[in-house]
């Protein structure tokens, strides 16, 4: 998941501009200012605001006496087209979702003896329904308001009004089609065909246009945006103390335990780095260790207790243990990294000040508010 | 009477005109217009001008990490742009010399 990339700057800001950029951000979050436009729009105005404090000059003289006059204007260019194109990506990764799914029903049903691709159909569950209705009867219905009322008119009653239908619909979907006994039968090959169809067609425009744009096939990373593990890292160089005080307690809670158990052994104690270097090791190896066995517990009692009635059902369970891990195996790889960065920060600073990580940790609870030396 | 309608026909070419001296960037335009007297255009309306002056092929933006961190916006202007600037100003000079003549030199 990626998140706008001036999200990182936000505490530079102080003050009055701190209040600018918060209430221009407002005024384009309550006239559909969204996605990749508002990223980059948002960094343009975070460029503007952290040089305009620099030279400290009174942010009226950058955003006049009126901010949403300032918004209003600063935003004219989001086009219509523009902002329909935001939803495009919304709706790839239903597609995606729905194409998983057609190949589920196909991988779970392979193997049976009356299997025929062709009529293979599965029931769609009523409060899927009423989401799958919900979720586009609100898009459907912003679309529509925002042509009659105008992009630069859109405001937040509509905004209201908007999440109002969406609620009101999705409950009656639920209702009506819980009490109508409603079901609807989803063939496998329409789904696959319209999914595939509608991806092959998105992402040929999208390589032919960044063709176009950039001279190139290859997707260059979007500056504008940061992946939340970047984010959060970028947090712990930020201003807020208590995320290096976090790291610092731990450590020296168990850098002493660890120290005292290698004295009454008579072995020499760990540096902070042997310390630090050996709690990675041993983090990254219990994880794996953890996962491994966890898959192979779940996957033997399935087994064990026969649920799986074909190789198809085994291989569709499969796929999803698997896809399951792979997903927890990224976020653990961007726990991994956090942990390395503030790692490799705590090695420095201790080196740098002749301190072992317990010592860095009382030091940093005594030192005086206004002391940077100690920062991670 | 407002004159921001005054304003808004001849700021694209002021703006182009400000980068037409060298590779600048938002804020430094920004600073140029309200040094030269533009004090009435924080009107955000800076920003949707660059973009309209890069669609067109007026200006080139250059994306660079600026000093102070965020990712900074570098404008300077093209063959066309030039072009543009060179007609705008030809027709400002039209345009003035006969409003001068209607309302008298003052």
């Amino acid at each position: 998941m990626r998140l706008g990339a001036y999200v990182k700057y936000e505490e530079k800001l102080s003050g009055d501009y701190k209040k600018a950029f918060s209430e221009i951000e407002g005024y384009g979050d309550a006239h559909m200012v969204r996605g990749s436009y508002k990223n980059e729009k948002m960094m343009d105005l975070m460029d503007l605001l952290i040089t305009a404090q620099e030279k400290e000059i009174p942010v009226e003289k950058v955003v006049g006496s009126d901010i949403s006059k300032f918004a209003k204007g600063f935003f004219s260019d989001l086009t219509l087209g523009r902002y329909l194109f935001e939803y495009l990506d919304l709706l790839k990764l239903w597609a995606w979702l729905a194409l998983v799914f057609g190949l589920f029903m196909i991988i779970s049903e392979a193997g049976e003896p009356d299997f025929d691709i062709f009529t293979l159909k599965t029931d769609i569950p009523e409060y899927l329904l009423a989401i799958f209705i919900g979720f586009f009867g609100g898009i459907i219905s912003n679309i529509i308001l925002v042509i009659i009322t105008g992009l630069n008119n859109y405001s937040k009653k509509v905004d209201l009004i908007v999440t109002i239908i969406t609620v009101v619909v999705v409950t009656a979907a639920c209702v009506l089609l819980n009490v109508a006994k409603v079901k609807i039968e989803v063939r496998a090959i329409p789904v696959l065909i319209i999914t595939t169809v509608f991806l092959i067609a998105y992402y040929s425009i999208a390589y032919i246009g960044r063709k176009r744009l950039t001279g190139s096939f290859k997707k260059v990373k979007n500056e504008y945006e940061s992946s939340i593990s970047e984010l959060v890292g970028s947090e712990l160089k930020q201003t807020d103390y208590s995320q290096d005080s976090m790291y610092l307690k731990a450590y020296s809670k168990r850098f002493k335990r660890k120290n005292e158990r290698r004295e009454g052994k008579g072995l020499p104690p760990y540096t902070t780095r042997e310390f630090i270097e050996n709690e990675s090791k041993f983090g990254r190896h219990s994880a794996m260790l953890g996962y491994t066995m966890g898959v192979t517990v779940v996957v033997a009692v399935e087994f064990f207790r026969g649920d799986f009635d074909s190789i198809g059902s085994f291989a569709v369970f499969m796929i999803m243990v698997f896809v399951i891990g792979f997903f927890l195996g990224r976020a653990q790889r961007s726990i991994n990294n956090l942990n390395s960065k503030a790692n490799k920060d705590i090695i420095m600073v201790c080196e740098e000040k002749g301190m072992e990580v317990d010592e860095l940790y009382e030091a940093f609870l005594n030192k005086k508010d206004n002391d940077n030396s100690l920062r991670l | 009477m407002d004159d921001t309608q005054l304003l808004k026909g001849i700021l694209e070419g002021c703006i182009l005109s400000v980068i037409s001296a060298g590779e600048t960037y938002g804020y430094e335009i920004m600073q140029t217009l309200s040094d030269v007297g533009f004090t009435e255009i924080q009107e955000g309306t800076l920003y949707p001008i660059l973009t309209r002056l890069e669609k067109n092929g007026y200006v080139k933006c250059r994306k660079e990490k600026s000093p102070l961190g965020p990712i900074r916006k570098y404008f300077s202007i093209t063959q066309d742009g030039k072009e543009r600037l060179a007609g705008f100003k030809a027709n400002y000079r039209n345009i003035t010399n006969i409003a001068d003549r209607l309302l008298g030199e003052e």
